[in-house]
């Protein structure tokens, strides 16, 4: 998944030359009219913070019927919108737009990591259509480059709550999959201004 | 290099040399990332929604310990960056980062942005990540222009807030901290 920040006319042809696999390119392809909102170049530390992400969250998810996929689900946020999250949660059945594309319309929580070279358009972009759909119920955002998190938990159709994490024994309460990560866990091993976070798990 | 020449500087400049450029500059310009960054001139719709806002909240706040400012107030946004929200409501004391020279606000109580094409991801990301740092805030509030789209955040505690969306006409935005009302239909309303 992840392509570089490039201007809207430069995507829509380098899209093509970043999107590895044949399905992804498929799919671009069949949805071309849709604009892609994309996170940052793929790289070591948001690889691992996505792997991190995704032990701390499957590790404690067992039992329930969810589903993880990470970084190669295409997500259907409108008619006009798609995404490739970090790492995406569904709880319960998962819904795509057909057979073939696999594309997910039923996202429960998402999360994506970002950088300084995130597109701000993009990242605004991607907010405003996950504060809009309806299944969702989390959306968590994750700077790669500093210890800061930020999680929108949906209340009702108007309104979510806010919360910011930015203290490594903060810990992010994720409740519509019962679940609690702290942001040493998903920072573990990730160089942040020359600072390592050592792993620790949740008591 | 002239004082001048700071707007178009590329290298960052510092909060010091940033503020003395700017208390002696005609136009205004914030200071966003370690730069001096020019403010875009506000279109007419921005203005009457602006305007809109900053009446309805003066009026309500004449006589109480809170007042309201229209985009002349200079804000320590943490972060190191310094801004000019549209609108700015301050309670109680108003504390500066200088006491002598009283030009750069340091406890702001509510801010409100008008979203505009140009300032839109700027309100959004460095802005947002910045204002909502500050201890004193307890709203922030950003105004789309070009449709009927009010966000609203207003601080649950130290690191919750709560996000409200306001997309129709009849709806009210009510700022507990202020005691104060917007309709939405009074914040679009025509000029």
């Amino acid at each position: 998944m992840s392509e570089k920040s490039l201007s809207p006319t430069e995507k829509n042809y380098g899209v093509e030359n970043y999107l590895k696999s044949e399905r992804q390119s498929a799919i671009k392809r069949e949805f071309s009219n849709v604009k892609l909102l994309a996170n940052s170049v793929s790289n070591r530390m948001n690889n691992l913070i996505a792997t991190n992400i995704t032990i701390a969250v499957g590790s404690r998810v067992q039992g329930q019927k969810c589903e993880i996929y990470v970084n190669d689900m295409p997500v259907k946020l409108d008619a006009k919108h798609i995404c490739y999250p970090d790492v995406v949660v569904v709880s319960g059945e998962p819904s795509f737009v057909d057979r073939e594309s696999d594309m997910l319309l039923n996202p429960t929580v998402s999360f994506d990591i970002f950088s300084k070279n995130t597109s701000f358009q993009d990242k605004t972009e991607k907010l405003e259509c996950y504060l809009a759909m309806n299944s969702i119920r989390e959306y968590i955002l994750i700077k790669e480059d500093e210890m800061r998190v930020e999680h929108y938990a949906k209340q009702n159709a108007k309104q979510w709550i806010y919360r910011i994490y930015n203290e490594r024994d903060d810990i992010i309460s994720i409740d519509s999959i019962n679940c609690k990560v702290s942001l040493a866990e998903i920072y573990a091993q990730v160089k942040l201004a020359q600072l390592e976070v050592k792993a620790q798990t949740v008591a | 290099m002239t004082q001048a020449n700071l707007a178009y500087k590329t290298e960052p400049v510092t909060a010091e040399e940033y503020l003395t450029f700017e208390r002696a500059a005609k136009d205004k310009h914030e200071f966003i990332g370690g730069k001096i960054v020019a403010m875009a001139g506000a279109t007419d719709r921005h203005n009457v929604i602006a305007s809109n806002v900053f009446g309805e909240l003066w009026t309500q706040l004449k006589g109480t310990n809170c007042r309201a400012f229209a985009s002349d107030m200079r804000v320590n946004a943490k972060r190191g960056n310094y801004f000019y929200p549209d609108i700015v409501v301050t309670c109680g004391e108003r504390k500066f980062e200088d006491i002598k020279k009283k030009d750069v606000l340091v406890n702001p109580t509510v801010i409100l942005e008008v979203l505009s094409k140009s300032t839109k991801l700027k309100d959004r990301n460095e802005k947002f990540e910045s204002y909502i740092l500050l201890e004193s805030l307890t709203d922030y509030v950003l105004i789309e222009q070009d449709k009927i789209k009010i966000e609203h955040y207003s601080r649950i505690d130290e690191k919750n807030w709560n996000v409200r969306i306001y997309a129709a006409a009849g709806e009210e935005i009510i700022f507990e901290s202020i005691k104060c009302k917007l309709s939405v239909a009074d914040v679009y309303a025509k000029g």
